[in-house]
């Protein structure tokens, strides 16, 4: 199963790369500037019909996988290097050290994770990429946790022991040695932080609290929700697309990380 | 166990805390700059601002402030809806409740057979597709699916109520009330069960697969006892301390989760609270409503705590 679903997963994600990367090029119209009527039907002009301010929607769509893959892969970078940084350092040198990240890693899983983001992004107005850095400062924990057990363990293997034995100091065995059995760990929580995040970043433009300023999947929700478009016949060419865009992603990240799920435990059977 | 309470006991004085200084500390934040940023306002009235919210006062009066309004339970006023804010979070909890309660239910019981039954394909290697499905249902955003719920049932079809948790000005009572809210329920209930179904499911499936290879299940199968009854009664029983371990876990994820659902069905609960505090910028409303729901995570984390010794007489003995 696992190297056909990894490549399919593969297949879609490079996809949506090259949709986002050449989205403002190929999009039939500019969805800031080609005003027409709104609230028209698909046509052979427009695709998906237009908005409530006669915006193209399709052009809408294919922009809105740019915010949805930066703000996944830069909440997903920043949740990494702290996750990592705790968890190794915690792990590796134990002691009053491991003691006191462990109890702020617990402390920051208990709080609960959305309405804390939805509190903070209501408190701090930003750019774009606010909501990224959000949501990375805030997805860490889960992350740390594991490569906190994972680095004990490593700690544990005979080859560390025999490197260490032979002298060499805590920095080269952690960057050479450590650090490297951690990749495929880091590679998986890496995957699932990027998928939380393009989630995450759609469900809070849907509810206003995105950057306002961009056009996303969330923010093309926001406003078909709040012009009702699921009262009438629209919602079937408003509110279906971006969803299943972000279906399509999101599961194919899934796919991916199935397989670095495998390789990081490879006790484990699907 | 003394040593668990006292963790408690640490994690919330944490979370008391962080509430007071969030607001304060972030950078831009609309409680320091509530009255200077409007230029529109008069020395006075900016006065008088201060004055409602205590920030003419020290730091550390403003916290022994704080502190004394959340043990005698008088939170003030809220602005945006003109009532004390105890009576609008009292008014709130049990219907997220209840959302919470059911939703949970339904994903534990759909997630924990789809679970078994993916492992009974298995045997025949037809497991993945079905895996696969299930993998793509959980992938849709929850609101979305909420959303789409909303207008094929509610508006096209006509059959389930879209709004609220029960008929406004009906004035139904006894069984016709209950019947109401049901039908008010199933919508949202719907909704958040097929974004936590995967937690289940994946949880179901590793958990049966775990004791797969143990003596007593070969015995089982030396014994000629059936596929079904292996499953159900041996395998089971090992699945469930994983599953709720995860179901404790979730609790938080589920009430995180209602905070979007309730926005998408205006369900009368915290996360609608929250919500609508934070669009009429109503923060101190804001802030006490994530403090509870804060506070209920962490006693749904204690309760999983003190259950687990009950459920896995492993953990007992050590």
């Amino acid at each position: 199963m696992n190297k056909k679903t990894l490549l399919i997963g593969c297949v879609i994600f490079v996809l949506y790369i090259i949709i986002a990367i050449a989205a403002p090029v190929i999009v039939p119209h500019d969805p800031i500037r080609d005003r027409v009527q709104p609230h028209v039907p698909p046509s052979a002009t427009h695709i998906l019909g237009t908005n409530d301010i006669g915006g193209d929607i399709f052009s809408e769509l294919l922009i809105g996988t740019r915010q949805s893959l930066l703000i996944g892969f830069t909440a997903a970078v920043i949740s990494l290097i702290i996750g990592v940084l705790f968890g190794v350092m915690a792990g590796w040198f134990g002691g009053w050290l491991d003691e006191c990240l462990t109890a702020i890693t617990s402390l920051c899983i208990t709080i609960p994770f959305f309405p804390l983001v939805i509190v903070i992004s209501a408190l701090v107005r930003g750019g774009s990429l606010t909501p990224a850095v959000i949501l990375g400062l805030l997805s860490w924990p889960e992350t740390a946790r594991i490569l906190r057990s994972q680095t004990i363990a490593i700690r544990e293997r005979q080859y560390i022991q025999y490197i260490r034995a032979m002298g060499a100091g805590s920095y080269y065995t952690l960057t050479r040695h450590v650090l490297r059995a951690l990749v495929p760990m880091a590679a998986y929580r890496f995957i699932l932080a990027f998928r939380a995040g393009v989630l995450a970043e759609t469900t809070l433009s849907f509810l206003g609290l995105g950057s306002p300023q961009v056009i996303s999947w969330g923010n093309m929700l926001y406003f078909a929700q709040a012009r009702n478009a699921f009262l009438t016949g629209q919602w079937l060419w408003w509110v279906l697309p971006p969803g299943i865009a972000l279906m399509g992603l999101v599961f194919a990240l899934l796919l991916v990380s199935y397989y670095f799920e495998q390789a990081a435990d490879p006790g484990l059977e699907r | 166990m003394r040593k668990k309470l006292i963790w408690y006991l640490i994690l919330t004085a944490a979370v008391v805390v962080i509430n007071f200084f969030l607001p304060r500390m972030l950078p831009g934040s609309p409680l320091r700059t509530l009255g200077a940023d409007d230029t529109t306002l008069t020395e006075i009235e900016r006065a008088q601002i201060y004055q409602a919210y205590g920030l003419h006062l020290p730091m550390h009066r403003q916290f022994g402030v704080y502190l004394r309004s959340l043990f005698t339970g008088d939170l003030g006023v809220s602005f945006s809806r003109r009532a004390p804010i105890t009576t609008i979070l009292a008014a709130a909890l049990p219907w997220t409740a209840l959302l919470s309660i059911a939703s949970t239910i339904v994903s534990l019981i759909a997630g924990s057979l789809l679970g078994s039954l993916s492992v009974r394909l298995r045997r025949r290697g037809r497991d993945v597709p079905f895996i696969l499905t299930v993998a793509l249902i959980g992938s849709f955003p929850a609101f979305w699916v909420g959303m789409v719920l909303i207008a094929i049932f509610g508006v096209n079809l006509g059959v389930l109520p879209i709004y609220g948790a029960y008929s406004m000005w009906s004035g139904y009572t006894g069984i016709r009330h209950v019947l109401d809210v049901l039908a008010h329920m199933v919508l949202p209930v719907v909704t958040m069960s097929v974004g936590s179904l995967m937690i289940f499911f994946t949880t179901m499936r590793a958990g049966l697969l775990s004791v797969l290879g143990e003596d007593y299940i070969k015995l089982a199968d030396a014994r000629g006892l059936s596929r079904r009854r292996i499953l159900f009664f041996y395998q089971w029983r090992n699945a469930v301390i994983p599953v709720f371990t995860v179901l404790m876990m979730h609790l938080g994820f589920v009430i995180s989760g209602s905070i979007i659902i309730e926005a998408v069905f205006s369900y009368p609960g915290l996360g609608t609270v929250l919500y609508q505090a934070v669009l009429a910028r109503d923060y101190p409303l804001m802030q006490y409503s994530f403090l509870l729901i804060a506070l209920v995570v962490i006693i749904a984390n204690l309760m999983a705590d003190l259950c687990y010794p009950i459920l896995d007489p492993r953990i007992r003995k050590t």
